[in-house]
């Protein structure tokens, strides 16, 4: 059963999704318009402009089922298979060389900032 | 080709059907490794290439599902909000923290591509590795990667960095939860965030924050970092 919340909610999702995509266009930026309309709603949400209670019930439910949205656009990885088969190499050592760069540099900075935390308090 | 194939259905009932499945395998294994999405992927790629259907065929309903990308990255604004009310007080810190981190993957992902002989589209793929997938897809879009490549490479990110995280930043001395729930996130999104839940509450919602604010940062700051790189 669809409730008439979970509707006018998903209706909000789509308005602030258009609205990114918008600016992101008429602005020429790069960056992604749906991120934009998250920035958007994270800002109303954060000024109580919406009150978070409007959106929750499709934003719910599409998040808890999100990673089916993005299954179809990991099956295009068949049409690159010669691609992965000549570049595995760099591909594999790249994400495993960053991987380690990322978690190391970034505990490291958050370390930094507690220990000045503790020293200052 | 079978016409049937080219049915916008197709799509929708293959992927959803596999998708309860691998659903139900995860949470019957317990264990945030066997990603679904990973899963769900294999078993349709498995499906398309035995009985020879073109891609093309599979996203007349493929595309109906991608559709629903776009308001659930939308939708993240709301665990966003969430968690900033909660850490509004440490707010410089961690964007800080977490912004050291996000241009040191893509400095590493973009350098040790194209050091190692990858391609310029392979680098550009690469680059957005350690953001959740629904917003690496749109960033690889908007910078010219393929993004089902992108794709391949968060989820395989997401997983070793499930495995190995916090194994790997307590070989470099690092003990404090705050700091390794942050990195876990930052470098290995949501599937690095399920194994932090396990280490600990602390560890958990820092690794929400971090992926959260990576996702944010990285979305604004690599179309414009890209060029100094390639």
């Amino acid at each position: 059963m669809i409730r008439k919340e979970t509707v006018v909610s998903f209706a909000l999702l789509l308005l602030f999704l258009g609205v990114g995509n918008a600016i992101s266009l008429g602005l020429h930026l790069r960056v992604p318009g749906n991120v934009i309309g998250m920035i958007l709603l994270t800002v109303c949400l954060l000024t109580k402009v919406l009150d978070v209670k409007r959106v929750e019930p499709a934003a719910d439910m599409l998040l808890s089922e999100i990673g089916l949205f993005f299954v179809p656009p990991g099956v295009a990885v068949m049409l690159y298979f010669d691609l992965i088969a000549k570049q595995w190499f760099p591909l594999l050592a790249g994400v495993v060389g960053s991987l380690l760069a990322v978690l190391w540099a970034t505990a490291l900075a958050a370390r930094l900032f507690e220990k000045k935390e503790a020293r200052e308090s | 080709m079978e016409q049937w194939a080219y049915h916008p259905w197709f799509g929708i009932i293959l992927t959803v059907g596999i998708w309860i499945v691998a659903r139900w395998i995860r949470h019957r294994a317990g264990t945030p490794l066997l990603d679904p999405v990973m899963l769900t992927i294999a078993a349709i790629l498995g499906v398309l290439l035995l009985a020879h259907i073109p891609f093309d065929a599979y996203n007349r309903g493929g595309q109906v599902l991608a559709f629903l990308l776009g308001p659930s990255v939308v939708a993240l604004a709301v665990p966003f909000y969430r968690r900033l009310e909660k850490i509004k007080r440490n707010l410089v810190p961690i964007l800080i923290s977490v912004a050291v981190g996000s241009i040191t993957g893509i400095g590493s992902a973009v350098g040790l591509a194209l050091l190692l002989g990858g391609s310029r589209e392979i680098a550009v793929s690469l680059s957005p590795k350690s953001v959740t997938t629904p917003i690496a897809i749109g960033i690889s879009q908007e910078i010219g990667g393929l993004p089902s490549i992108t794709a391949a490479a968060v989820i395989l990110t997401g997983i070793l960095g499930g495995m190995l995280g916090p194994e790997l930043i307590r070989l470099i001395g690092v003990r404090s939860q705050f700091a390794t729930g942050l990195a876990i996130g930052t470098a290995a999104h949501g599937i690095g965030t399920a194994r932090a839940l396990r280490e600990g509450e602390l560890e958990g919602a820092m690794s929400g924050v971090g992926m959260m604010l990576n996702g944010l940062i990285t979305a604004v700051l690599l179309p414009y970092l890209l060029p100094l790189f390639l």
